[in-house]
């Protein structure tokens, strides 16, 4: 097996210094697998994402990708490396057409690259290319999920972080984001995502983690985590059927 | 009477709306409200008074009071004080936003920097008025409303310089960081750009912008070290009137509150003059919290 593309080690991180969030969470992801962290509210979950995108002050640790140290970076060198971030709240410029949305989101790519990417963005989302011209905030929650994640591939990053992919859509519409992310990791890209709709994350993902106050509690093969009582009984919400 | 003041009104609007437009940056992008904008006002229509004291002001050309050296003089200040405010920055606000100072503090250093910067402009020149050229013109009648040919091409150049500014910010790579940046630093740091490029940008910009605005309002009629300072409040009643961040709303705000300055002549003592831009502030927010052309807030 080769070494993960991204290896989060004992990270020590929050946002004003000696008021950590994250606790020592140790985490890997590989190339072409989706890895998915579950805990409850405030478990630093989000916050360990923020980190790993060079969003927030990392206090100790180590966060590698792809071998190179990422601590202190600053966040745009940090996508340079080639992560993509997705953040749950704010994750498309209202303000600014879905094209625009995809220009920005292809800040640091020379012109001819861009419109390639452009075009391929267009491909992958066709409902992104109906909707070109139209302000991002008038998009539905699913377009905007969709804006978001096209917004983040276009520097065709190797880990795509995702906070709550999910998060306040419709369940088709999330199982249609859940399958985005498969085709995306079929291609050999790293999906580090933080869900609230355990189960159906887990479905769809390859590893997951459980976060619970600022470290890590349980790691494991996503099937394991899903049949595992204590787990389902902590964390899943009890019932099977979500 | 009312169309003079009208007329009036536009052109002092034009003036706070080069200004507005930078003050309407500085809270949108950097998110503190820069008391010190009025002074880059005055450091532009002095640094353009060195280059005019070299080459003069140029001999009249047509209607106009000046030549082709005054607009080369505005060039240079706009191009200084545009790097004059991001040397402000580096001195000033860039040391204070790496320590995460409050926005509050950042007003604070904003009145500190605006004290130090008139006065530096009072050591050099001293009190006393200036002018870049004492020709004489004669106003056109344009349908019984007299308009000085210099006020005409002001206003012509605050539209052009408008337009570009416009077409930047909508289609350049650069303009659409700086739109990024003002709706959400974090994603626009997600997305690879560089939030201290895009803050240098914005100070050269707004100094520039803010220059042009010192220069036209030096030459209607005369300099003076308050020349910037007497604008301040103005600024910010266009800035907010239009809805910070916004161009349109920076430029619409500029012209309300100058026509609103000028047409309040015709009803009230001149005494009064300073407040109507106020009144009008307080009666839009009542409708519009957000300013015309502000979004309301979404995350």
């Amino acid at each position: 097996m080769t070494a993960p593309l991204l290896r989060v080690e004992d990270l020590v991180a929050g946002y004003a210094p000696g008021l950590p969030v994250v606790h020592g969470a140790s985490l890997e992801a590989s190339a072409g697998e989706i890895v998915t962290l579950i805990g409850p509210n405030g478990a630093g979950k989000s916050t360990l994402l923020k980190a790993i995108a060079g969003l927030v002050t990392v206090e100790r640790g180590s966060i590698r990708i792809a071998g190179c140290d990422v601590v202190g970076l600053p966040a745009h060198e940090i996508v340079r490396l080639g992560v993509g971030y997705v953040p749950q709240t704010g994750n498309v410029f209202t303000t600014l057409t879905v094209l625009e949305n995809l220009k920005v989101g292809g800040h640091l790519l020379a012109p001819a690259q861009r419109a390639e990417r452009l075009a391929q963005a267009f491909t992958r989302f066709p409902v992104l290319a109906e909707r070109r011209r139209a302000l991002a905030r008038t998009l539905s929650g699913g377009q905007r999920q969709m804006l978001a994640i096209a917004r983040a591939l276009m520097t065709a990053p190797r880990l795509l972080l995702l906070d709550e992919p999910s998060a306040g859509l419709a369940p088709v519409a999330a199982e249609g984001v859940f399958a985005e992310l498969r085709s995306l990791a079929r291609s050999g890209v790293a999906v580090l995502m933080v869900e609230q709709r355990a189960r159906a994350a887990l479905r769809v993902s390859d590893r997951g983690y459980v976060l619970a106050e600022g470290r890590n509690r349980v790691a494991g093969p996503a099937a394991t985590l899903l049949s595992d009582p204590d787990v389902a009984a902590a964390f899943l919400g009890g019932r099977r059927a979500a | 009477m009312i169309a003079q003041a009208l007329a009036d009104g536009i052109f002092t609007g034009a003036i706070v709306a080069l200004g507005a437009i930078g003050v309407s940056f500085t809270l949108q992008i950097m998110r503190f409200a820069n008391f010190s904008h009025s002074e880059l006002i005055t450091w532009g229509a002095y640094l353009a008074l060195v280059f005019v004291a070299f080459a003069g002001p140029g001999t009249p050309t047509g209607p106009f009071t000046f030549g082709w050296q005054l607009l080369a003089a505005a060039a240079m200040a706009a191009l200084l004080t545009g790097l004059a405010a991001w040397g402000v920055d580096v001195l000033v606000f860039r040391r204070l936003r790496r320590r995460g100072a409050h926005p509050l503090a950042m007003v604070f250093a904003a009145f500190g920097a605006a004290l130090v910067m008139r006065h530096l402009v009072v050591l050099v020149w001293g009190h006393e008025s200036r002018f870049y050229t004492r020709e004489l013109q004669i106003a056109w009648q344009v349908m019984g409303v007299k308009v000085l040919p210099d006020q005409a091409f002001i206003l012509l150049l605050a539209v052009a310089v408008v337009t570009v500014l416009h077409l930047f910010l909508a289609y350049s790579r650069t303009g659409m960081a700086m739109r990024a940046m003002a709706e959400s630093p974090a994603l626009a740091q997600a997305c690879g750009i560089r939030t201290e490029a895009v803050i240098r940008t914005t100070w050269i910009v707004s100094g520039a912008l803010a220059a042009l605005a010192g220069v036209f309002a030096g030459l209607t009629p005369q300099l003076h070290p308050e020349i910037g300072f007497n604008l301040l409040l103005a600024l910010f009643a266009a800035a907010i009137l239009g809805g910070s961040g916004s161009l349109p709303g920076a430029v619409i705000g500029g012209l309300l509150v100058g026509i609103a300055e000028n047409v309040a002549l015709l009803f009230v003592n001149p005494g009064y003059k300073g407040a109507m831009p106020f009144l009008l502030l307080l009666l839009v927010l009542l409708v519009r919290p957000q300013g015309i052309f502000g979004e309301k807030g979404e995350r």
